[in-house]
């Protein structure tokens, strides 16, 4: 049993916050839209830290922010919008935030469009959409869209509110549904599967991403540092490339 | 961790009522579907040898090693609007996704095999000498199976529908899937639980949860209670 604890200790990992430190394991947790740039930012961090190891956790922004709140041990959090950290730093388990990039939503249906839609006003007539609950980020901003519009909620074929945003790309996808609200971001990583109809300017719900270290965390130097990357001129490319916007400018 | 003032505010909300009411709903239809439909598949795989015995048991008892959702996507390419039965199942005017018949199938499909299971393995208990008897005493099949073979068989098959049921009412990876999620409509007990806790409602998920526990639990213990003795047809 004590040989156990003392192995788990050691493997554990969590490595001290002090300069000169040989490394561990830094925590990120990030909302799901950002699991394609921040994998690859973990492997420049990794080359960049040698010793440590990025654990990324991708999730709904509001399920991260529940986890934290239940004490989930994490040093990073980057979210969706800037709600969930809001909630967190009014509990004090989260330090400040920098905002560092930003998403906009667009429309999708499936490749062969079967509803035929060419702008996004042809929801009105009838389509199945899928969109997001508005207890995550990308429902809240669907509503956002909604309103600017003037469409009323009620009076489109929503047939499923999921509680995140990979299940409307994939029901979309497999053509069961007949259009669905997700991010750029998304409609750019699931190119052929769907077709994306760009939303006008006007309607957009501009999506603020935050990051921040998380209060409890005991690695703050490491999770400072990985905001550093996410923040530099590497970590703007690498999240334009998958096809965030800038961060706002203050 | 939670108060009595809680559990009332939590049930007070009126996702909390839908849920509960949809999942009561669906669970006991799927429930009627696997008993009516599975006993008498159980009575003849427990009491009949034919070729390829082996793999039609193989096939019905899947579902209870696929994950949920695996199950759900395996759903959609069955019953999908894409699907291998979308065609035919448009020009009867049915589109089952998002729909309550699809929670209720998704239900069925992932509990079913545990209901066919225990009943199984309840009529392979049952002495064939006694089915052997009502046959020389001029009795039909179909009359064997319903007043010789199901009363003897009772109490497992009930033990089988009471798990069966609980699994049903618990599902979720398959019915968010295939039948996605909304209020009044497709949002089960389990999803809203999901949402709840995600969404920053943790005590109206909680609430909701000891619900749950709470029924599954009296079910389980009126079908012991009503068995009375126990192990003649012990369960698995």
């Amino acid at each position: 049993m004590l040989a156990l604890s003392l192995l788990a200790a050691g493997c554990g990992g969590s490595g001290s916050s002090s300069s000169g430190a040989p490394g561990g394991m830094l925590t990120v947790f990030a909302a799901t839209s950002l699991a394609n740039a921040f994998t690859e930012l973990a492997k420049t961090y990794e080359s960049q830290h040698p010793g440590w190891k990025v654990r990324l956790s991708f999730a709904g922004s509001d399920a991260l922010a529940a986890q934290i709140e239940q004490g989930v041990r994490a040093d990073v959090y980057a979210a969706a919008s800037p709600t969930y950290p809001e909630q967190l730093q009014g509990e004090r388990l989260l330090g400040s935030t920098t905002d560092f990039a930003t998403n906009s939503l667009v429309l999708i249906v499936p490749s062969d469009n079967p509803a035929g839609i060419t702008s996004v006003r042809d929801i009105t007539s009838g389509a199945k959409l899928v969109v997001g609950d508005a207890a995550v980020p990308i429902g809240a901003y669907t509503e956002t869209v909604l309103a600017n519009l003037g469409i009323d909620a009620s009076s489109l074929d929503i047939v499923s509110r999921e509680p995140t945003v990979t299940p409307i790309v994939q029901k979309v996808g497999l053509g069961e549904a007949d259009a669905g609200f997700v991010y750029v971001t998304d409609a750019l990583a699931a190119c052929c599967e769907v077709k994306p109809i760009p939303l006008p300017a006007a309607a957009q719900a501009p999506a603020v991403y935050p990051i921040g270290v998380v209060s409890e965390s005991n690695q703050a130097k490491a999770a400072q540092q990985w905001i550093d990357l996410v923040t530099s001129s590497r970590g703007r490319h690498t999240l334009g490339e998958f096809g965030f916007g800038p961060a706002p400018s203050s | 961790m939670f108060a009595q003032g809680d559990l009332a505010a939590g049930l007070r909300s009126s996702v909390a009522r839908d849920a509960l009411l949809i999942s009561f709903q669906t669970s006991l239809i799927s429930l009627t579907a696997m008993v009516l439909v599975g006993t008498p598949i159980a009575y003849l795989l427990a009491t009949r040898t034919f070729p390829g015995r082996t793999i039609v048991v193989t096939l019905f008892e899947l579902p209870l090693v696929l994950p949920p959702a695996v199950a759900g996507l395996g759903l959609f390419f069955a019953f999908g609007r894409r699907g291998l039965l979308g065609s035919e199942l448009s020009a009867l005017g049915l589109e089952i996704p998002f729909t309550k018949l699809a929670v209720v199938l998704a239900m069925t499909f992932v509990a079913g095999p545990l209901y066919l299971r225990q009943a199984q393995s309840a009529f392979t208990a049952v002495e064939p000498d006694l089915l052997a008897a009502a046959r020389t005493l001029g009795a039909g099949p179909g009359r064997v199976f319903l007043r010789v073979a199901v009363p003897v068989a009772g109490e497992g098959l009930g033990v089988g529908a009471a798990l069966g049921w609980a699994r049903a009412l618990g599902e979720f990876g398959a019915t968010i899937i295939f039948a996605g999620s909304l209020q009044g409509v497709t949002q089960t007990a389990p999803v809203a639980i999901y949402l709840g806790f995600e969404g920053g409602q943790a005590d109206a998920a909680f609430a909701l949860g000891a619900i749950m526990i709470a029924i599954s639990a009296a079910v389980l213990l009126l079908v012991k209670l009503a068995g009375g003795r126990t192990s003649r047809f012990a369960p698995m």
